[in-house]
């Protein structure tokens, strides 16, 4: 709730400052941006080329010394990584360090000489909102060839928002904010490419090709940059410190708790979705103190959504000893609500 | 009403200020780019009070091949009291429960008020008060290349999402829908469309050109090609969901002939049997020229009208009639559903007699436990009369039962014993079996030496059609007479074999004992049967017909394994020349077309149980019969490989089945 109020503060906040600001100058465009861009975008080669796994994808300069952030992928798994910039010139590279927790890498060319290459200050952290204008540029189905510029796609940032991702191939490790654009941005290859305002800010790196869990959809988003920066200076200036192995996601849902702890008979879970009806209410137990009856449905726990007898169960697991459970149930064409102290573990 | 006016002015205001000042304030250059983008955040803000968030609880995870999503929809506020209008998309999973969160946080339970499987929307209600209802575009406004902003509210509470593209087109999907190239998808199905001032251009929903249905469309997802149904058709029919009944597309009940959309042949083709067109008095073979007022001049235009039009509304049709020297106009009531006609079955089998100096039909055979059985008609029986009509021959009566439906009660005059006696029936449907015995017809017989005197070719022999190189085989049973009306059995040999000398083996004594003459064309390339060839197949038949004396309606196809797509293909398309199609170890993969009484059509089908076809053929035997047509499915169960051709019993049932195609 606490995370809401400051999301849309952040997001009025965007809207005001975005009515009010001026541009950055006066030649703020999408054609000065796209020219602007364009040097600082590569095309990176590397280990793939069977089936589902592409042998290419894309990064951008973040140093005039030759370092490139990019998306962490097999791309990267080679002895011979080939990077192509935009005027044809090709280099040697090598991974410098990678955040796998943030899909990021950062891989470094192979030259002689002092590079003195055009590059994206990574540090200038932009954030914007959504209906933004932004472009997007990549190597996209590898169509750019030779000393061809990769492709540029336009659109509007759809949200900037957590994203819930499908369980199973497409999954990241990554949780946090990212922006959804309304441009098919996540194209085979296009990974590691990066989005920018029109006015040329860069925004985030393009992510991999992934499906929205909850509509069951390709999305296309971006890794914000406002949380990249950090982990791209850290690889950089090689004080870097994986996050990996600070802390482990936890895996398994806990399951200190289940509804009859709090005397909720369910219905049988016999569906794929069993919605919530509690099916009896033990006598003196702490919901048939609170009220509650047979046949009332479940909607929320603590403002998550029900929607069936599993993500009840999972609900409920969470707690701990002490938490104040909010519960909401339809009755009829009413939403009841009460609040419950949960009991000592029951071991 | 008056109030969300003034906002909007107020907005309207506030948008031409900041371009002012923008233009004269900051840059030599107006930066149009930065204007723009700001007027889509605006556009976002003004209507953002009236998209509300819909979560729901229980339902299917998956419909049809869709995975369901679990996430939350949109909707888009239509009255002060809590109507709320959404995507029909966001109910496909049937769920138990439906919770509308409001953008300001409130959560209220919703209820499905009724849903347009036209439009395919939906009504919610929620027990809310003086919502804002948002600023519909008039309709005349709305032009190809404004801006179309698509939002949602599926990812966060507090700000929709946002698509920017422009309107496509209009009138869309047979001028149902506003089409758009902002990124429609389950993100914002449901959500409005709105033009760069945050008015409401329409309701984003999946649609698409050909199929219907809930999830149709939804393949179109982020391509550049969705879909919004206009606020103002939206707005016309709230009231009428608000009674509570959903509202389907009305149907008529015509073909046309000719093919295409763009076809300007405006003759119909068919009339199908108990629909609104029949009822209303049109015919096949008249000409549409005018359709609910409006002259229609190409198959498409007829679409257009048709397809906007809802289940109980009426509509007139003007069409030109031969022998009619004035255009004859009709009105019809469209219908939710055409059901598929089901004829009426009396249950017995007619004599078969070339000779019709002899008044009405006898009675060759009595079903048992059918109408006629009931009724107590015997072999021999000569029916005179049905419903105080005379019977002139099998056909005509054939006709009449067939153009009444199972349950239909009717009368019979008949002549037994000399005496005339009137009974009554009760007419049942076709059953779905064939009978466990039955007697074979005596045949007239005669020698083979007598048919050559004749010149008529009987046995197995080989041919082709005279000028054209592709080959068929025949066998005539050897002690053919044209004296007498034959079956035809159309052997359609399966890809890669042209299985003949089994097949002659097989069915030979059959053809015999029931009177059929057996004709297996083959393909041009024996690998595969081209659709094309279909014409050859007709041909073939046509010319047997000439040859011989052929029974029209025994004439039927048999075929094995992966033949039978072709098998099927011939017996809908030619409805008029086969009356049956019998396959064995093999499914339909053809859609059937509506059963129509003049053109009756039975099916047989067998397989074995471990063939893995069986899975498949189950639910389509079920819709078949559902469909009205009488489909007898036998199972065998032995060790047998799943491909080898049939044992004795399931050919001899086969030629009984064969033998009662002519049944009444």
């Amino acid at each position: 709730m606490k995370e809401n109020t400051v999301k849309s503060a952040f997001v009025c906040l965007c809207l005001i400052t975005s009515a009010l600001t001026v541009p950055v100058s006066a030649q703020a465009s999408s054609q000065a941006t796209i020219q602007h861009a364009l040097p600082r975008l590569v095309k990176i080669f590397g280990a793939g080329g069977v089936k589902n796994l592409y042998g290419y994808s894309t990064g951008f300069l973040v140093s005039p010394q030759g370092h490139i952030a990019t998306i962490w992928s097999p791309v990267l798994d080679t002895d011979r990584l080939s990077v192509v910039l935009h005027d044809g010139r090709r280099f040697e590279a090598e991974v410098l360090g990678a955040e796998p927790h943030l899909d990021l890498a950062i891989i470094k060319l192979k030259s002689e000489h002092e590079l003195k290459l055009p590059y994206f200050d990574y540090q200038n952290k932009a954030i914007a909102g959504a209906g933004t204008r932004i472009l997007g540029f990549s190597n996209m189905f590898r169509v750019a060839t030779g000393d061809e510029p990769v492709s540029v796609l336009h659109g509007v940032i759809e949200a900037r928002t957590e994203l819930p991702r499908r369980r199973g191939a497409f999954e990241l490790s990554y949780t946090g904010d990212v922006y959804v654009v309304d441009a098919i941005t996540n194209n085979p290859g296009a990974a590691g490419g990066a989005i920018l305002t029109y006015d040329g800010k860069l925004l985030g790196m393009i992510g991999k090709q992934v499906r929205n869990a909850k509509t069951n959809t390709w999305v296309n988003y971006s890794l914000p940059i406002d949380v990249l920066s950090k982990s791209i200076e850290q690889i950089i200036t090689g004080k870097y410190e994986s996050s990996e192995n600070q802390k482990k996601p936890e895996t398994e849902t806990p399951e200190r708790y289940r509804p009859v702890d709090f005397g909720l008979v369910m219905v049988p879970d016999v569906l794929y979705r069993t919605p919530a009806f509690i099916d009896s209410v033990l006598p003196g137990s702490l919901v048939a103190k609170a009220g509650l009856r047979p046949d009332d449905l479940v909607v929320f726990v603590n403002d998550e959504l029900i929607k069936s007898c599993k993500t009840l169960k999972s609900e409920l697991g969470k707690l701990e000893s002490g938490d104040q459970l909010r519960l909401v149930v339809r009755r009829d064409n009413q939403l009841i609500s009460l609040e419950l102290q949960v009991p000592p573990e029951n071991k | 009403m008056p109030h969300i006016i003034s906002k909007s002015l107020i907005l309207f205001a506030l948008i031409c200020s900041m371009q002012v000042q923008g233009l004269s304030a900051q840059n030599p250059k107006p930066d149009l780019e930065a204007l723009e983008e700001r007027a889509f955040k605006q556009a976002t803000a003004f209507v953002n009070p009236s998209i509300v968030r819909i979560e729901t609880v229980g339902g299917q995870d998956r419909v049809g091949k869709l995975i369901t999503g679990t996430g939350p929809t949109s909707g888009v506020i239509v009255s002060r009291d809590g109507l709320i209008i959404s995507s029909a998309f966001n109910f496909i999973g049937k769920p138990s429960s439906i919770l509308v969160t409001l953008p300001d946080g409130r959560r209220f339970p919703a209820q499905i008020v009724a849903t347009d499987h036209l439009k395919m929307l939906t009504l919610l209600k929620i027990g809310a008060q003086n919502l804002p209802v948002p600023l519909a575009v008039p309709e005349k406004e709305i032009q190809v290349g404004m801006w179309a902003i698509a939002l949602g509210r599926t990812f966060d509470l507090d700000q929709p999402s946002i698509s920017v593209g422009i309107v496509s087109a209009l009138g869309r999907i047979w001028g149902k829908a506003i089409q758009t190239d902002a990124k429609i998808s389950p993100i914002n199905y449901g959500g409005p469309l709105v033009d760069i001032n945050g008015r409401l251009m329409g309701i984003l929903v999946p649609l698409s050109p050909g199929a219907t249905g809930e999830t149709a469309g939804v393949e179109w997802y982020d391509s550049g090609i969705g879909f919004a149904i206009p606020m103002y058709d939206v707005l016309k029919i709230i009231p009428r969901l608000n009674t509570g009944k959903d509202l389907h597309p009305g149907k008529l009940g015509i073909t046309l002939s000719g093919k295409g959309d763009l076809s300007t042949d405006m003759k119909l083709d068919r009339v199908r049997y108990g629909s609104p067109a029949q009822e209303a008095g049109l015919k096949a073979g008249d000409t549409v020229i005018k359709f609910d007022g409006q002259t229609t001049k190409m198959h498409s235009q007829i679409k257009q009208i048709l397809m906007r039009k809802y289940a109980g509304e009426s509509a007139s049709l003007t069409v030109t009639r031969e022998g009619f020297s004035e255009p004859q106009t009709f009105q019809v009531t469209l219908v939710e559903k055409l059901v598929p006609f089901e004829s009426g079955f009396l249950g017995i089998l007619p004599q078969r007699t070339m000779n019709s100096q002899v008044a009405g039909v006898g009675v060759r055979y009595v079903f048992s436990k059918s109408a006629a059985a009931k009724a107590g008609l015997k072999s021999n029986d000569r029916i005179l009369e049905f419903n105080q009509q005379k019977v002139a021959n099998s056909e005509a009566l054939a006709s009449m039962v067939n153009h009444l439906r199972p349950s239909d009660p009717a009368e019979l005059l008949i002549l037994r014993d000399q005496k005339q006696l009137k009974l009554k029936v009760t007419l049942q449907s076709t059953p779905h079996s064939v009978a466990s015995s039955l007697p074979t017809q005596a045949l007239p017989s005669r020698t083979a030496a007598k048919n050559e005197q004749q010149k008529i070719k009987v046995g197995h022999f080989k041919d082709q059609l005279p000028g054209d190189d592709q080959k068929f085989w025949v066998y005539v049973p050897e002690n053919y007479s044209p004296n007498h009306q034959y079956g035809l059995m159309v052997w359609i040999h399966p890809p890669g074999n042209t299985m003949e000398s089994t097949i002659l083996k097989e069915w030979k004594s059959i053809c015999e004992q029931r009177g059929i003459i057996l004709v297996g064309p083959s393909a041009q390339d024996v690998i595969r049967w081209n659709r094309d060839e279909t014409e050859f197949v007709k041909e073939v038949v046509e010319s047997i017909k000439t040859r011989y004396a052929i029974d029209s309606k025994r004439i039927f196809l048999i075929s094995h394994a992966n033949g039978s797509e072709f098998a099927f293909h011939l017996a809908f398309k030619y409805r008029e020349l086969f009356r049956g199609v019998a396959v064995s170890a093999s499914s339909i993969r053809d859609q059937p077309p509506e059963t129509d009484p003049d053109f009756p059509l039975s099916f047989y089908f067998v397989l074995n149980a471990n063939n893995p076809f069986n899975k498949l053929l189950q639910p389509q035997i079920e819709a078949l019969r559902k469909m009205n047509y009488p489909t007898v499915f036998q199972m065998i169960k032995n060790e047998k490989p799943a491909s080898d051709y049939l044992e004795k019993p399931h050919l001899e049932e086969i030629g009984r089945w064969a033998d009662s195609l002519d049944r009444i």
